[in-house]
């Protein structure tokens, strides 16, 4: 299931937990955890966003918008293409 | 000999805890586990005269050495203390918690499985045959619903039983060939040592590179010869991927077991976001469709921020400056004051604070499509476009915060592991109209474009993106050669967006906006009046000043982008602190120079402006240098005086090379 999640997300370049799902014939939470799996096993890499205004920051008008989460991103590791 | 011992181990919320409390009850104490902060819970359980202990376990989804709750789960399984384990499995959600179960059978240890929440499985039609379950396991499986104390006497009879007969159980998981091979070789290596965990399940773990039971093996009596030669198995399949076939096999054993014992009720096949999708992200479709979005959110924003609330916010300030005015004369203030605080700061700031409703309109229309999910489908349908221009579409969601303020949008960039993608998105964030420029466009808008202003407001934001791709282009193909990153973006289902993060997000962006105006645009405003009436011997406002000899100088820079007074020249060097100033400044100017006329700053504009020129004007403001405090992002982000100055010149160029472009060739074609 673990490779199929990698070539999926690979051939596809986004991807949705329904999705994946309803492909693998899993629920959405399995994928969840095999996304996670991915990650903890260094196959896939998500990308950080909290965190990465330096505290000086904290005066800025705008501080709130540099941790803005439109979207979650991730990358497939050196890892994760040998496997693909 | 002590109390016989019961462990509970189970995914989080599947009510694990719940029937530790029922099967304890008030017996109950909470300490940790030795030398880690995770919460140890201990109860006890009489039954029949006898007293056992029940341990319940940190809960996990899975075990291994991915965190201490984890180590601290798979450690106390492993280590024999408790008689029998009880896996608490989540009815309603019993695929995912499979997983952990696999994990348990793969150590075999004396097992009893809990199908708890039954009543949530009934709730959502989800059937499973609890008989086939315990069959195809081997294992004592029990309906139950904790939390109502339902099949409470079931799980201890069972449990009791299992203490009894002392069952263990062969792991049934079929791993690839390969990897079996492995595992039997590790075997080997490890027969007759003196291992903390069972040979089996080690030499799985071995294999699968787990580092807590390497570490272990490393820390015990294994000998420095069977150290070495796990250290070599490992060096010579540093390429393989072991661990993903063994994680892999357990996941095909889950599902399988899932497929055999468990039916939900069929899912709609195409759900709504499957339907939008098809539109929304279509290859051909994407892109057209973001642009009509954004052409209807700059509509709304005209019709409701300007032609409705911002008539009221003028009208207020106007009134304001009326009353600042008659106060300060009926007090006889001295004449610089009344001139500083109704040319400088109610025609300069307030020129500013007058677009307080139309930017407040945009951020709650934008702040509306993200929590939607719609910008991460913009994301998506972009990334297509950005990696053709040597970009990954990580570098759209620092232009997308670039819309609100370039500084948070450059920051952005700081996620970015490779330095190339990191160096361009930054160079390119400037060009993205923040939101301190438009108070700039929507003036110039209002004195010559009023019925299209949607129009000229979305060709400048799109202009600056199209600019923003050429220059990454150059980059990409000049200073920064390279491959980009490849991303992969999750796109999360439609939702209604909440009243509270759309609001959240507008007051971000209007706070922001109010904020500067009241701190650097209105130290702009004041080194600018003060310039503007200094010295004494001039005319105040007039060439003559100070200000008016910085402008006659910057002239002939900007004669050839038609900008034909000193104010406008002026300005633009005002906005190079804060853009807004850009605003505030030609208010303040326009307010001196026709004080007697009393004229509004859009007529002022549109007598020393022609459309040709006001639109050179807009797209110089557009791209020129960036301000002070975008450029301190760069030099600090970028570690490099020489590029920071680079930006600055760059932009400078680009913006000037445009007005000027636009000017020349619209006078050619008689639009002059």
């Amino acid at each position: 299931m673990l490779k199929e999640i990698l070539k999926i997300i690979y051939s596809s370049g986004y991807f949705s937990n329904r999705d994946l799902a309803k492909q693998l014939n899993v629920t959405e939470e399995v994928i969840i955890d095999g996304i996670n799996q991915l990650i903890n096993m260094g196959y896939l890499k998500r990308e950080a966003k909290k965190d990465m205004c330096p505290t000086s920051c904290t005066r800025c008008p705008y501080v709130q918008s540099c941790n803005k989460d439109i979207v979650e991103t991730y990358q497939i590791t050196e890892k994760g293409m040998s496997v693909i | 000999m002590g109390n016989r011992k019961i462990a509970l181990v189970g995914n989080p919320n599947s009510g694990k805890t719940t029937l530790f409390n029922v099967l304890t009850g008030a017996n109950q104490h909470v300490g940790n586990w030795p030398g880690v902060t995770v919460e140890k819970k201990e109860g006890k359980l009489r039954y029949q005269k006898n007293e056992y202990d029940v341990i319940d376990l940190p809960g996990i989804y899975s075990l291994g050495a991915f965190s201490e709750d984890e180590i601290v789960a798979m450690d106390y399984v492993l280590s024999d203390d408790a008689d029998v384990i009880i896996n608490v499995i989540d009815s309603s959600n019993i695929e995912r918690n499979l997983y952990l179960t696999s994990q348990l059978l793969e150590m075999g240890k004396n097992l009893v499985i809990v199908l708890n929440m039954t009543d949530e499985a009934e709730k959502r039609n989800i059937k499973i045959d609890v008989f086939g379950l315990s069959k195809i396991l081997g294992v004592p499986v029990i309906s139950a619903v904790a939390h109502k104390g339902e099949g409470k006497n079931e799980i201890i009879k069972e449990v009791v039983n299992a203490i009894l007969k002392k069952k263990t159980y062969d792991n049934p998981i079929k791993y690839n060939k390969n990897v079996l091979h492995h595992i039997e070789h590790i075997e080997e290596i490890l027969k007759g040592k003196k291992i903390p965990y069972p040979i089996k399940w080690t030499s799985i773990k071995v294999v699968e590179g787990d580092s807590h039971v390497l570490k272990r093996l490393e820390e015990s009596k294994i000998g420095k010869e069977a150290v070495e030669a796990i250290k070599d198995f490992h060096r010579f399949h540093s390429k393989d991927s072991f661990e993903l076939e063994v994680v892999d096999s357990r996941y095909s054993f889950a599902n399988s077991i899932a497929e055999a014992t468990v039916s939900r009720p069929a899912k709609e096949v195409e759900t709504i976001t499957d339907k939008i999708d098809r539109i929304f992200i279509n290859k051909y479709l994407g892109i057209p469709i973001f642009a009509i979005i954004m052409l209807v959110v700059f509509q709304v924003t005209f019709v409701i921020g300007e032609e409705i609330l911002g008539g009221i916010a003028a009208f207020l300030i106007e009134g304001l400056g009326g009353l600042i005015e008659k106060l300060l004369m009926s007090v006889n203030s001295p004449e610089w004051l009344i001139s500083f605080s109704i040319n400088g700061i109610i025609n300069g700031v307030g020129a500013v604070i007058e677009f307080v409703p139309l930017i407040t309109v945009l951020y709650l229309m934008l702040g509306f499509l993200e929590d939607s999910g719609y910008m991460a489908r913009a994301a998506f349908v972009w990334d297509n476009l950005m990696r053709k221009f040597g970009l990954q579409g990580r570098a759209f969601i620092s232009m997308i915060i670039g819309f609100g303020c370039n500084v948070p949008g450059i920051m952005s960039a700081r996620t970015m592991d490779n330095k190339k993608d990191r160096m361009i998105t930054m160079f390119i964030n400037p060009f993205m109209s923040c939101g301190a420029k438009i108070p700039i466009y929507t003036v110039f808008i209002a004195a010559f474009f009023p019925n299209h202003g949607a129009l000229v407001l979305f060709s400048l934001y799109a202009l600056g993106v199209i600019v923003a791709l050429i220059m990454a282009k150059i980059f990409n193909n000049t200073l920064f050669k390279g491959e980009s990153s490849y991303f992969i973006m999750e796109l999360p289902p439609y939702r209604l967006p909440t009243i509270k993060n759309v609001l959240r997000n507008m007051w971000t962006n209007v706070s922001g906006f109010i904020v500067r105006a009241g701190t650097v645009i209105f130290a702009v405003v004041t080194v600018m009046w003060v310039l503007a009436v200094v010295p004494a011997s001039a005319e105040p406002y007039s060439q003559d000043s100070l200000l008016g000899a910085i402008g006659s100088f910057l002239m002939p820079l900007f004669k050839p982008a038609g900008f034909g007074t000193w104010q406008e020249s002026v300005a633009l060097f005002a906005g190079i602190p804060a853009k807004e100033a850009v605003v505030g400044t030609l208010g303040m100017l326009y307010a001196g120079e026709y004080m007697e006329e009393g004229k509004a700053l859009v007529d002022a504009i549109r007598e020393n402006f022609t459309q040709l020129t006001s639109l050179s004007y807009m797209v110089m403001v557009l791209l020129y240098t960036p301000c002070a405090a975008v450029l301190g992002t760069i030099g600090k982000e970028t570690k490099s005086i020489r590029w920071t100055v680079f930006i600055a010149l760059y932009t400078f160029a680009l913006g000037w090379a445009a007005a000027v472009t636009i000017y020349q060739v619209g006078s050619l074609l008689g639009f002059g």
